[in-house]
């Protein structure tokens, strides 16, 4: 249980009285929080949020627009999670600025609860759990009276920042209860929704790569849109699963939601690698020269041609991961190189066909070779097997 | 004890080869009270319509045997009137359900309401032609 201590509300009393903010009473991070709130001027007695003019705030919500709905479906998993708790989650921008908010009403319909274009750095709202996460940069708690302003302490506020691929922060998810136990169990989901929502980013740069493949590389579209349905499966099965954890935390049922964020988080990491995987097959870039295990490069794309070899009725064997031969390559040249021998070889091999894969050393020649092993299925004609071979240098 | 039985909202056929999706779906549908059925492929969905007689069809277009959008040509054809719901990741998915007229449909990624709303139209405009 959640143990609220009277500390915060103490130190609320003293700076309120003082202007010193004693240190002995608070958190840490919290303490950062109010003096960095402190030294930025803001009010302890403020009565509502500042916020945008109505034109700037319409400006902004229409630059973030993709950004609002694609965190809007993780929004809508961490509010349904609260049940029957007053809460509310916002997403801001990375200025703190409030893009949307969902609830109950009886929290997000009063007058004084902040709205979208509400202001909430901690120079204009002091710590909470938007402004704080940004200046911290990082995951932020703050319970009731740990609030900088006093209107915000009947909440127990969690944050964490949202970032794009490169590291940058693009704003802050946060869900804040009125009851500090509540918020506790809704921890876990948050991180998690964090995670979905960064790999929501991921699936945005894979349409973007799908545009470019069409005007660059339009042979190989087909396949790659293929790939890229095949691989948001796992993003899909992630969703699902933290969408479900949630109706288990709103029903209290908190260990099998914690089994199924676990495997979310799993799914997710599984996207996440098989799309970076995508993007180097679709890029038109030879890409650099990298030192590669070819058996794993087999691996990932025999994982990534699983669906497509089901639907063709192509039984792929690929070689075991035990033998680590490197090579050295423009990796997403070889790549494209690769794939483009698994699909003449299912083409070969036709349903009820087969495709073996295995790799081979030739010690004096410092070459590897992969060796495509086709065996026809019933409907293509071919007394024996075909052989492809791919040869490689090895590193 | 006495335990009430109450009678399921209907009976879905769920029809995806992805084994994972097919347990999360019907997972969630039996929790909320449908009778759930489930086909692993195209032809397995055509067995268990005429088998299962379901009131609603969940399909994945990426299927094998008969992808999601065959299986559904094939419907229209023999005029099963059956409410389908058509789940994709395909880029152009718009315009490939205007095409084929597909009323219902859901992009993925999508939440179980996305689902539960589509699944509310599909049954409210099977009973209105009933």
């Amino acid at each position: 249980m959640y143990l609220l201590t009277p500390e915060p509300i103490e130190a609320g009393r003293i700076y309120r009285s003082t202007g010193a903010i004693p240190t002995q009473l608070l958190r840490q991070p919290i303490y950062r929080a109010w003096e960095r709130s402190h030294l930025q001027g803001a009010n302890p007695r403020a009565m509502q949020a500042e916020k945008l003019s109505r034109l700037d705030l319409e400006r902004t919500l229409e630059q973030q627009k993709n950004f609002v709905k694609a965190v809007r479906p993780y929004a809508q998993i961490l509010s349904q999670a609260a049940g029957k708790e007053h809460h509310a989650v916002m997403l801001s921008d990375g200025d703190a600025i409030l893009l949307d908010l969902l609830g109950d009403k009886q929290t997000v319909d009063t007058e004084s609860f902040p709205h979208p274009g509400a202001l909430l750095s901690e120079a204009v709202a002091g710590a909470n759990g938007i402004g704080t996460t940004l200046a911290e940069e990082t995951y932020a708690e703050i319970v009731g009276s740990e609030h900088f302003i006093e209107g915000f302490s009947p909440f127990t506020c969690q944050g964490i920042p949202l970032r794009n691929q490169k590291g940058e922060i693009l704003g802050v998810l946060s869900i804040s209860l009125q009851s500090p136990d509540a918020s506790f169990k809704l921890k876990e989901l948050l991180l998690c929704a964090c995670a979905g929502i960064e790999a929501e980013f991921i699936l945005a740069n894979l349409e973007a790569d799908l545009r470019q493949v069409l005007l660059s590389d339009p042979d190989n579209y087909q396949i790659l849109e293929k790939l890229r349905q095949d691989i948001i499966q796992a993003h899909q099965g992630g969703r699902l699963r933290m969408d479900l954890s949630s109706r288990m935390v709103a029903n209290n049922r908190i260990d099998y939601a914690k089994q199924l964020l676990q495997q979310a988080e799993q799914s997710i990491e599984i996207f996440r690698r098989r799309a970076k995987f995508w993007r180097d097959l679709a890029s038109s870039e030879q890409g650099a020269v990298a030192s590669l295990s070819v058996i794993d490069s087999i691996r990932n794309l025999v994982e990534l041609l699983a669906t497509e070899a089901s639907i063709r009725k192509v039984e792929v064997i690929a070689p075991p991961p035990d033998d680590p031969i490197k090579i050295t390559v423009l990796e997403k040249r070889f790549l494209r190189q690769l794939l483009r021998y698994f699909l003449v070889a299912f083409e070969k091999a036709g349903a009820g066909g087969t495709v073996q894969v295995e790799v081979t050393r030739q010690l004096k020649k410092n070459l590897a070779q992969v060796n495509f092993i086709i065996i026809p299925g019933n409907t293509i004609f071919s007394l024996k097997p075909n052989f492809y071979t791919l040869t490689l240098p090895v590193q | 004890m006495n335990e009430q039985y109450i009678s399921p909202k209907g009976k879905v056929l769920i029809a995806d080869d992805d084994d994972d999706s097919r347990l999360l779906l019907n997972v969630l549908l039996s929790e909320e009270g449908w009778e759930v059925c489930e086909a692993k492929d195209g032809k397995e969905v055509l067995e268990k319509i005429d088998e299962q007689l379901p009131d609603i069809l969940i399909l994945d277009n990426r299927m094998p045997e008969l992808s999601g959008t065959e299986v559904y040509q094939f419907l229209q054809e023999k005029n099963v009137d059956l409410p389908i719901i058509l789940m994709t990741a395909y880029s152009e998915l718009e315009s490939l359900a205007s095409s084929l007229g597909i009323s219902y449909f859901l992009n993925k990624p999508f939440n179980f309401s996305d689902l539960f709303d589509l699944m509310d139209l599909a049954s409210k405009s099977l009973d209105k032609r009933s």
